[in-house]
């Protein structure tokens, strides 16, 4: 039986792995900043000087991916994927809205520092903005009541783990009266040996106000 | 395009926004942290750590601005040196004729940094029934300030709140406080006014340090120093950690420990640059005015006087936003593709639009009572919801993979229809392999048992480039919700503002009457009360009923463009 845990000095390029070709031509002129294929540096876990031990997102490792054309592999990675997909998914989602409605200054811990927020089509980059725009919003009461999400194709995040995330429910901001919302993020993993940090590349937040009030 | 040239102008908009915020060095640093005195003190929860005893529930904005990181505290380090090489330490014995304490009045325009100050303050000019002249005009945060230096100038001004509107037709408003000054004048006052300040202040049970002339000798502007309390005992932010001790020995801390929320006071003020000094800090402040329990708290004017929550409003819902003209016309070409195939009764041709590995997942929301429960109880079954669903063999289930898996459970969906004058399109990602988008939209079903139902979906892509310019589908969530009010489904549909921009007809007078008279009773905003009627063909009677049962949020577009939405159906209203 073929061993799947070839131990691999360095992951391979998995575009090797990718069905289709496609070639590299800038399709999409670089708006926004391209997810780099690197390690990012990791920023050091706080101590727990805090009383949120969980301030970031933290996970297990990631399983490394393993260099192999065999159908089954692969579809045990997916698996695999997807476990660790919705498991980062759940722990970032309750961290989140926590923070968000009780510890909003400490929200944009949570954001890369060139993320992205769409919010009800108002657009804000990076995190002194994005500090700015989450000081200056009320205060906020969110229920999340459906929570899904999937692994991102590695074609699309050029083997930079990401999770798309996808969240709705009901909001009430002070002062205003109740919204549903509907909300998607893309997460993107940053890994040690010992956890994966997950953190937001990019956050797209509406109003969703034609379902029944 | 209309919808296109406004896309621009907003974010030419946007862009003088960000250079007013970053680029306003030569401005005092005020950093008026606008909270309520009525919420909570919350700092960053770092420093607090084991200080919150408090079981009210925190309400994260209550102060200090001294908790700003990055770059901007840096900017604040910047000016502030600045301003110090320029100032002598030493009082400016200017005789002012007019410097008077207490009859400056700050003014404050919420979200003012949207706006270029020369036509604000011709704006307000032009309505204003007193000539004034805007003293220190600068931007906070998001707030467009300047200083007013009578009454009178700060009454009329009050006056013009919300009789002026900006270029997309949005209320201005106009907050005034009693008690800035501005820092151009505390430099300038006259010693005697210290003893002065003394003695009346001597008499209040609080110290209000708004109410304060601010003296150059005695609290220098120095960034580092935060006279917090909260952050004598724990700071994350570094800069300040080997100064807090000298401004409050741990034993004043105590003080503020068993302290009532509502007595905790929160060193807010907008008007003076409180930082102290190393060498004169706060302890001599303390033998000043003996009687300080706490800094500019309870006799603070109300927020709303001082428009201190004016600015905690939502930003207005905008509509489709797109990065770029070329992406939002690749985008909508791409929907137009994918729905003509997916409404034609023959998915299969949808195969070509998927990757071979992609991703597709289904998940609802509905609520007990729902008018629409039946008819999202066909698509219980291939809901992904996370959240409720522990089982992990059985998320793995019901996420389709390969594309055709994803396509034959498509195929099995009921047949649709979907609404694309309707729709809301977010893009929210793009980077050369991949771009993102979020559909919000309405279809209806055309067959099976709920025929004629409406759903509202949000659908999320993420697509990466395929052959011949088209966009290949790697992850596609589909996310369901019902909808109320059947009937009048369609009458909503024209009020969502579309990607697919048109014009508006001009109106004539009697036309225009009517849309104030319908936005008055409806509560909608003359825009969308325009579209509305509009829509309705200008049939008040008729647009009334119809939109007076849900009351829903409507998104206001900046594009202007709903010619092409549906119109209400024949049997939507009598």
């Amino acid at each position: 039986m073929q061993k799947f845990h070839a131990k691999l000095s360095s992951p391979p390029p998995l575009t090797q792995l990718s069905l289709s070709s496609t070639s590299t031509l800038p399709y999409f002129p670089a708006l926004f900043p391209t997810p780099t294929a690197t390690r990012i540096a990791i920023k050091e876990i706080r101590p727990s000087r805090e009383r949120w031990t969980h301030q970031e997102v933290v996970t297990s490792p990631l399983p490394k991916p393993v260099a192999t054309s065999s159908l089954m592999a692969s579809s045990v990675d997916f698996k695999t994927y997807v476990d660790q997909a919705c498991r980062a998914a759940e722990e970032f989602v309750n961290i989140y809205y926590e923070t968000m409605d009780k510890r909003r200054r400490a929200l944009t811990r949570l954001y890369l520092d060139k993320a992205t927020l769409i919010w009800n089509g108002n657009v804000v980059s990076g995190l002194d903005a994005l500090n700015n725009f989450f000081d200056a919003l009320p205060s906020s009461e969110f229920q999340v009541n459906m929570l899904d999400c999937q692994p991102v194709h590695e074609q699309a995040t050029q083997s930079q783990t990401t999770v798309l995330v996808v969240t709705s429910g009901t909001v009430k901001f002070d002062g205003n009266k109740q919204h549903y919302f509907n909300q998607n993020f893309l997460l993107t993993a940053q890994s040690t040996p010992n956890n994966t940090v997950w953190k937001i590349a990019s956050d797209c937040f509406r109003f969703q106000d034609w379902a029944s009030t | 395009m209309g919808h296109s040239d406004q896309v621009v102008r907003r974010r030419a908009r946007c862009l003088d926004m960000y250079q007013r915020r970053f680029s306003n060095v030569s401005q005092p640093v005020s950093l008026g942290m606008h909270s309520s005195s009525h919420q909570q003190q919350d700092g960053d929860a770092a420093m607090q750590g084991a200080h919150m005893e408090s079981p009210v529930r925190y309400t994260p904005y209550a102060i200090s601005p001294f908790h700003r990181r990055g770059s901007f505290l840096k900017q604040d380090q910047t000016h502030v040196n600045m301003e110090r090489e320029q100032k002598p330490q030493r009082r400016v014995e200017v005789n002012r004729p007019h410097g008077t304490l207490g009859s400056w009045f700050k003014i404050t325009i919420p979200f003012g940094i949207k706006y270029d100050e020369k036509w604000l303050l011709n704006l307000i000019q032009n309505k204003c029934s007193v000539s004034f002249i805007p003293v220190e005009f600068h931007y906070e945060k998001m707030n467009a300030t300047f200083y007013v230096e009578n009454a009178s100038i700060a009454s009329a001004l009050k006056n013009v709140s919300g009789k002026i509107w900006d270029e997309d037709n949005e209320k201005i408003s106009i907050f005034v406080c009693p008690d800035g000054i501005p820092h151009s004048v505390q430099r300038e006052l006259k010693p005697e006014k210290v003893e002065q300040v003394k003695l009346a202040v001597n008499q209040q049970q609080a110290l209000d340090i708004q109410k304060l002339p601010i003296y150059s000798d005695f609290m220098t502007c120095d960034t580092k120093m935060a006279p917090n309390p909260r952050k004598g005992v724990a700071a994350s932010l570094h800069a300040h950690e080997e100064n807090i001790p000298k401004v409050m020995s741990s034993g004043e801390m105590d003080k503020w420990k068993g302290i009532e929320p509502g007595e905790k006071c929160v060193d807010r003020s907008p008007v003076c640059t409180t930082f102290l000094n190393n060498s004169s800090n706060i302890n001599s402040i303390l033998e000043l005015f003996p009687k300080l329990l706490c800094l500019d708290g309870q006799q603070s004017p109300g927020p709303t006087l001082c428009g201190l929550e004016a600015h905690k409003r939502l930003p207005t819902c905008k509509g489709s936003f797109f990065g770029s003209e070329m992406l939002k016309n690749l985008v909508l070409q791409f929907l137009q593709q994918y729905y003509l195939i997916y409404d034609s009764g023959d998915r299969r041709g949808l195969l070509g639009a998927y990757h071979n590995e992609a991703c597709f997942s289904l998940s609802i929301s509905f609520n007990h009572g729902d008018s629409a429960l039946s008819i999202l109880f066909k698509y219980f079954k291939d809901n992904r919801n996370i959240k409720m669903l522990q089982d992990p063999y059985l998320r793995g289930q019901l996420l389709k993979h390969t594309k055709r898996d994803i396509v034959d459970f498509l195929s099995a969906l009921p047949k649709t229809q979907h609404d694309l004058s309707s729709i809301l399109v977010d893009m929210w990602y793009q980077t050369e392999w991949m771009l993102c988008f979020s559909v919000n939209g309405v279809f209806k079903e055309v067959e099976g048992q709920s025929q004629g139902s409406v759903l509202a979906f949000t659908r999320t892509f993420i697509t990466t480039p395929g052959s011949s310019s088209s966009l290949c589908i790697l992850n596609d969530e589909l996310f369901l919700r019902g909808t109320s009010h059947q009937r009048t489904q369609s009458a909503l549909f024209t009020l969502v503002p579309t990607p697919f921009s048109s014009s508006m007809p001009a109106f004539s007078q009697e036309q225009k009457k009517m849309v104030k008279g319908f936005s008055a009773q409806s509560g909608m905003n003359f825009q969308c009360s325009q579209k509305c009627l509009h829509n309705n063909q200008q049939d008040y009677s008729r647009a009334v009923p119809v939109l007076a049962p849900p009351k829903v949020c409507v998104p206001m577009t900046e594009s202007g463009d709903l010619a092409g939405a549906e119109k209400p159906k024949p049997n939507s209203q009598s």
